[in-house]
């Protein structure tokens, strides 16, 4: 028995300019943009932007670097709970999608790819509290005189990632945490992590601990303590550890369901992230500011 | 003489294991174009074999080619999947989606970039499958059977060459399945069609070659004629069950309608079906299994 071998090419109707790839990001792009959940974060970024200048202008009773708080917990973890819900709303038709051309790997990029959609919320937001902060210094930010001014707007930029870390995240559970508490319970790790790495600790390990954490204050204590600290490590290094943070998640959500060249391709994308990631953290640690106890504002 | 048909589908020594349990034993198939019908129980191991089919799942042994491509390669496994259609048994939906936004996200994974063009293609398969009207319609709105021809839809899109089909028919009602009927064969003249169905009348309606599946193995593999031919002069009509009869049920004339492998000197033969042919084929472990299903179907 032999089988005589017959072209198998695309459906001339199928054929375009455009990627498969590109037109698949964009229906996922739209889909995230449509998300209630998204519509309402991106609803509260807007009313919190407002609450920059009628609040931090005008009554400067909010401490500056809280100004991160907005694009990382609101697009970042509201990001990563529509990500996640993207990611695993085709799960009922799992079946029928296997047997489709879009290989999941490119099913995941596509949506990888509409995680800019919330990451340019946050850009936008960040880089008008950029533009607000360079306008007229908030000379009375907690620790202002700490940081130089690059090592200041990689604070505000930091929290704009999260806006890209989070829904990344939430893509990468989604393919491979499957159960319907995931977003919820990696949420309140993340929370959890993101506290626990505020504790002031002044020492390199310390910055180490604190570094970790994909969202940090910068500072621990507030107005009503006696004292409070600015934690030490370089901004502007942490910019590099969050983006290979980012990196790795991408590639670890790649990796399910791809094979062959591309799965060797990306576990060793994978190995070089985390090594990169190691390396940042220790740069980031070591470097910048040392662990200071503050006047009080 | 006439050219050999191109094989589009060819299993060689193919077996599936789940741990311990064979749910294919060592298939040998090949198929070219028409429509091909795949009986069998449940358990028989048709799903898994339909599965490979679709490049979902892997032979654990022997060799499957499809479009005379490998899909084992993963760059020849996406060239078939360009010219498949794949309909699983059971198919679930994003929620939110019309039948019309389903169908078009489908048509996006199968690499229909352009718009107008995709567009056009999604409203004709919603047409074919009588959905042209409910298009916009959630699809947690419509029937079963309204959501099981948005599910053929999308395995339509492209006019595949290979079009894989789990049980298409459940839940359509009669003029539903006669119009289907109309699709599939019409599909069958230029692609490879093969379904798997509970339904005999669909397989004696429509299909050119049954294979059925017991136990992992292929049981038969011919024309639907000669599968039916196995059962002349098997199948009576008494006025009581013949003692020996390997199936027996009152008709709605009030007469028992016999199946068996040997028909008393005086029965009055009837002409065998190809379920009649089928029960007979697996024996009396398939018929219980049968005669269950016919049942609950009854009593539901």
């Amino acid at each position: 028995m032999s089988a005589v071998t017959v072209d198998a090419g695309v459906p001339a109707r199928a054929r375009s300019a455009s990627s498969p790839l590109a037109v698949l990001a964009a229906v996922e792009a739209k889909r995230f943009a449509r998300h209630p959940v998204f519509i309402v974060t991106t609803a509260m970024m807007v009313y919190s932007s407002y609450q920059l200048y009628a609040d931090a202008y005008g009554n400067r009773d909010v401490a500056g670097l809280e100004l991160t708080l907005a694009p990382a917990w609101l697009v970042g973890l509201g990001g990563l709970l529509v990500a996640y819900r993207l990611t695993r709303s085709t799960r009922r038709a799992d079946e029928a999608v296997a047997g489709v051309p879009a290989d999941e790997p490119t099913r995941t990029a596509a949506l990888l790819i509409a995680c800019l959609v919330p990451f340019a919320v946050a850009v936008l937001y960040t880089l008008q509290v950029v533009i607000a902060w360079h306008v007229e210094p908030m000379t009375w930010v907690i620790g202002w005189e700490n940081w130089s001014a690059p090592e200041r707007d990689a604070m505000l930029v930091a929290g704009a990632l999260a806006g890209l870390g989070g829904p990344v995240l939430g893509v990468c559970l989604g393919r491979w945490w499957r159960w319907p508490g995931a977003p919820l319970l990696a949420t309140v790790i993340l929370v959890a992590w993101s506290i626990l790495t505020l504790a002031p600790w002044d020492s390199k390990l310390g910055n180490v601990w604190h570094m970790t954490s994909p969202y940090v204050l910068w500072y621990s204590g507030t107005d009503g303590d006696a004292s409070n600290e600015a934690l030490g490590g370089s901004p502007v290094w942490r910019i590099g550890y969050l983006l290979a943070l980012i990196g790795l998640a991408a590639v670890t959500a790649l990796l399910h369901g791809a094979d062959g060249a591309k799965r060797a391709l990306l576990r060793r994308a994978f190995a070089g992230l985390a090594v990169l990631a190691v390396v940042l953290l220790l740069v980031a640690a070591l470097t910048g500011p040392d662990f200071t106890v503050l006047p009080k504002a | 003489m006439t050219a050999r048909p191109e094989a589009t589908v060819a299993l060689t020594g193919v077996t599936r294991r789940y741990g311990a349990v064979r749910a294919l034993d060592g298939v040998d198939l090949t198929m070219t174009t028409g429509v091909t019908g795949l009986l069998g129980p449940n358990g028989a191991g048709k799903t898994t074999l339909l599965r490979m089919l679709a490049t979902v799942l892997a032979p654990t042994e022997g060799r499957l080619r499809l479009l005379g491509l490998d899909p084992a390669e993963p760059h020849e496994r996406t060239d078939v999947r360009r010219s498949l259609g794949y309909l699983p048994q059971e198919m679930g939906f994003p929620s939110g989606f019309s039948a019309f936004r389903f169908v078009d996200y489908m048509a996006v994974l199968k690499e229909w970039t352009e718009r107008e063009a995709r567009h056009h293609e999604v409203r004709r398969v919603l047409d074919l499958v009588g959905l042209g009207d409910l298009s916009t319609k959630r699809l947690k709105t419509l029937s079963g059977g309204q959501r099981r021809r948005a599910a053929l839809a999308q395995a339509l899109i492209g006019d595949p060459r290979l079009l894989v089909l789990d049980e298409p028919t459940t839940g359509l009602d009669p003029e539903q399945r006669a119009s289907l009927r109309g699709v599939l064969s019409a599909a069958g003249g230029e692609s490879t069609v093969i379904l798997a169905t509970h339904q005999t009348e669909d397989v004696a309606a429509l299909c050119e070659r049954v294979i059925v599946v017991d136990g992992g193995r292929v049981r038969w593999d011919g024309t639907v004629r000669d599968l039916v031919a196995t059962a002349l002069g098997k199948v009576w009509l008494a006025d009581a069950p013949t003692p020996g009869a390997q199936s027996s049920w009152r008709t709605g004339t009030g007469r028992h309608r016999n199946v068996g492998a040997s028909a008393p000197p005086d029965a009055e033969l009837v002409e065998p079906t190809v379920e009649d042919a089928y029960l007979l084929l697996l024996g009396e472990a398939a018929l219980s299994r049968a005669k269950g299903a016919v049942d609950s179907e009854v009593a539901a």
